[in-house]
């Protein structure tokens, strides 16, 4: 391992004041304790996802989030395929992203609640083509259980 | 008056669900082998499935979440990932395993060799899902199982020494032609047949299947602290036949025909149609509650709509899930494995699983922001950090035990 | 460079050794024989057993054909384990041999009476006394190779 590093060769000024945390008015919500991996319900409490990953960008939608240098904004939950980058790491293209954008999203609470129909989201495209091609096409599939 | 017959309902169902083919088996090899110096381990597991199913309905009713859910929100994605393939792959062993006695009981009612039955099994199995509605499904499986009564019948027919079976219960000793470790490993299948996780699942899963809400609560929790142990009794009573027709005679019981035969012997040609009739129902229940389990575990952790209140196309995910994992399990049927050997392995793992679910269940019964006022009680969490011990003992010993004995052979 | 190939060599050649050492027989003499064959017999004691109650149920009209036949196919099944167990063993110079030979003519008789059980139950032939004259017999043959065995053993 790598040997202890001296406190003069710290990488940053040790007596440096830390910058205080906003207290912003409202609600502060924590995004790894209040958004990752909670269940989405649409306006009808139908499931939509989980919170797999967030799309976080700056207000002007370039530069680096992690710098801090301007806010970040979460601009959309992720899910699907990504999880899959959330738990080897790496990091999936751009396109091929399922959005659920941070527009809809109507409360958050113990679930994340959205203000529209799941079914007019992209993530549910798997959900809606097991429906169509599988589930819907076995007698009784779309009959209330007896 | 509709009150008192909705209690009784739910307790009998609690009565007849509790017993499937893993107890049948567990309790009838361990009865033949062991007499009754094993009964302690069903009392324990009785009053652990009580204390875990007890926390898990009550999580589910107050919260409104599901089991997986609030593992994956609590553990993160990895561990919680980690834990769903295991609690998945041996709930499907499970399934295997109820498919599989569902097929050996059929046999006995008609001759015809299992692997004939295997399919037709598996495809009743589906179509009850497919079409039956929740409540239907849990309480006829229910009552039906409840004929097993029939074996604590046929213990009293059977007129046995019962203090020498007192003896045994009371003052267990390992029998001298036993070693202390297949005693230990057969102790572990035991606890694991009476707290499979299966049931934990489905438990509050149906919870949320039924609309639960604090109100239910005091209906759940007499569901479960009457049903179960009522249940246990008759895993009991299953030892004990076996220990008062087999021990004498050195049979070691193995296939689902012999555990039927003291029963024969008591009862004649009708406790002997009865019983089988027991066996299917009870068989045939599990095999729906671990097929919907197999479906909620991976709908709740990915977050895809699940239930049997919807319709299957408003939750196709959930379905397709459950139609591939019987697929599976009447595919591993048909290779012609031992039903019976799947079961003994099925209980052996759900022990060692038991820590992946337990845990993370007591976590959340103790946390205020999911379950408000409702949070564990001292009790509760007394008994429930001594059972935390018990079961982290016996899924760490499991794997050990069982190659060093053999699988108890 | 050498001593990490040594040492990879020796990693390799080692288990395979350890294995190459076990390869015939894994018992060491006539006490381990008559251990390693007492297991099976007892499963042939609990299928002549089980067999017995199967047959003696049916004859009082307390089972149906459906369960003792399948009661009975079981322990075919058993005794089939049991024989390829027998079978399977590389005895130890002494006894062992012959005990091997016992213990699979006493297999065999079994067999041979629960083959004759079931044709009884199925409605084959034979007579429910010659049924349970014959697994009488082949428990009784077991049980004197058993005790046998229990005093070379211990």
């Amino acid at each position: 391992m790598s040997p202890r590093v001296r406190r003069t060769a710290l990488p940053y000024d040790v007596d440096e004041d830390l910058p205080r945390e906003p207290t912003p008015a409202g609600r502060v919500l924590d995004a790894r304790l209040h958004l990752l991996d909670r269940q989405t319900l649409d306006v009808d409490d139908v499931p939509v996802a989980c919170v797999d990953d967030l799309e976080v960008r700056t207000a002007s939608g370039s530069g680096d989030v992690t710098s801090g240098a301007s806010p970040a904004y979460v601009t959309a939950l992720l899910s699907g395929p990504v999880l899959g980058t959330r738990l080897f790491g790496g990091r999936p293209p751009a396109s091929r992203l399922h959005r659920i954008l941070w527009r809809n999203v109507a409360d958050v609470g113990t679930t994340v609640r959205l203000g529209v129909r799941g079914e007019d989201l992209d993530v549910l495209w798997v959900e809606r083509w097991v429906r169509d091609h599988v589930v819907g096409r076995i007698p009784g599939g779309r009959h209330d259980p007896q | 008056m509709k009150r008192l017959l909705g209690v009784a309902l739910g307790v009998l169902t609690a009565i007849g669900g509790f017993l499937d083919i893993g107890d049948l088996v567990t309790n009838a090899v361990v009865g033949s082998r062991f007499g009754l110096n094993l009964a302690w381990v069903v009392v324990v597991g009785v009053v652990g499935i009580c204390l875990f199913a007890q926390m898990s309905g009550r999580v589910a009713a107050v919260s409104g979440r599901a089991t997986f859910e609030i593992i994956r929100e609590r553990l993160g994605p990895r561990t919680a990932g980690a834990n769903l393939v295991a609690s998945f792959l041996i709930n499907l062993l499970t399934l295997t395993a109820e498919v599989g006695g569902i097929a050996l009981a059929l046999q006995l009612a008609s001759s015809v060799e299992p692997r004939l039955w295997i399919p037709v099994a598996g495809l009743a199995v589906w179509l009850v899902i497919w079409r039956a509605k929740f409540s239907i499904l849990e309480n006829v499986t229910g009552l039906l199982g409840l004929t097993l009564v029939v074996f604590a019948v046929a213990l009293f027919l059977l007129g046995p020494d019962w203090s020498e079976l007192a003896d045994q219960a009371l003052s267990p000793t390992v029998p001298g032609d036993e070693g202390h470790a297949v005693y230990w490993y057969y102790a572990i299948a035991l606890f694991g047949a009476a707290m499979t996780p299966y049931e934990v699942f489905f438990f509050s899963s149906g919870a949320r299947e039924e609309k639960w809400t604090v109100k239910d609560l005091s209906q759940s929790r007499l569901n479960v602290l009457v049903g179960f142990p009522l249940g246990g009794i008759l895993s009991v009573a299953i030892a004990a036949c076996a220990a008062v027709v087999f021990l004498p005679a050195s049979v070691e019981v193995s296939s689902l025909s012999q555990i039927v035969l003291p029963v024969a012997l008591a009862g004649g040609k009708l406790a002997l149609a009865v019983v089988i009739v027991g066996i299917v129902a009870a068989t045939f229940g599990a095999a729906l509650e671990t097929g919907l389990s197999s479906g909620y575990t991976l709908a709740q952790y990915l977050g895809w709509s699940w239930g049997k209140f919807r319709r299957p196309a408003q939750a196709a995910r959930f379905h397709l899930t459950m139609i591939i994992a019987l697929l599976v399990a009447v595919a591993v049927l048909m290779t012609s494995v031992d039903p019976i050997k799947v079961t003994e392995f099925s209980v052996v793992f759900s022990a060692v699983a038991l820590p992946l679910t337990y845990l993370p269940i007591l976590l959340v019964a103790n946390d205020p922001e999911y379950m408000g006022k409702h949070v564990n009680g001292r009790v509760t969490n007394a008994l429930a950090l001594v059972y935390l011990v018990v079961i982290l003992a016996a899924s760490l010993a499991a794997i050990p035990l069982m190659i060093a004995t053999g699988a108890g052979s | 460079m050498q001593v990490v190939r040594r040492r990879a060599a020796l990693l390799v050649v080692l288990p395979l050794l350890v294995t190459a050492g076990c390869a015939v027989g894994s018992t060491q003499g006539p006490a381990d024989d008559a251990r390693a064959l007492a297991d099976p017999l007892a499963q042939v004691t609990s299928a002549v057993e089980t067999a017995l109650l199967a047959t003696s149920l049916l004859d009082e009209g307390r089972t149906s054909t459906t369960v003792t036949d399948t009661a009975l196919l079981d322990q075919v099944h058993v005794l089939q384990d049991a024989s390829d167990a027998v079978a399977t063993l590389v005895p130890a110079p002494g006894p062992g041999s012959a005990w091997q030979s016992d213990a699979l003519a006493a297999v065999g008789e079994a067999q041979t009476a629960v083959a004759d059980a079931r044709a009884w139950a199925t409605g084959a032939g034979g007579s429910v006394d010659e049924v349970t004259a014959a697994l009488e017999d082949a428990g009784a043959r077991v049980d004197d190779l058993t005790a046998t065995l229990q005093e070379a053993g211990s």
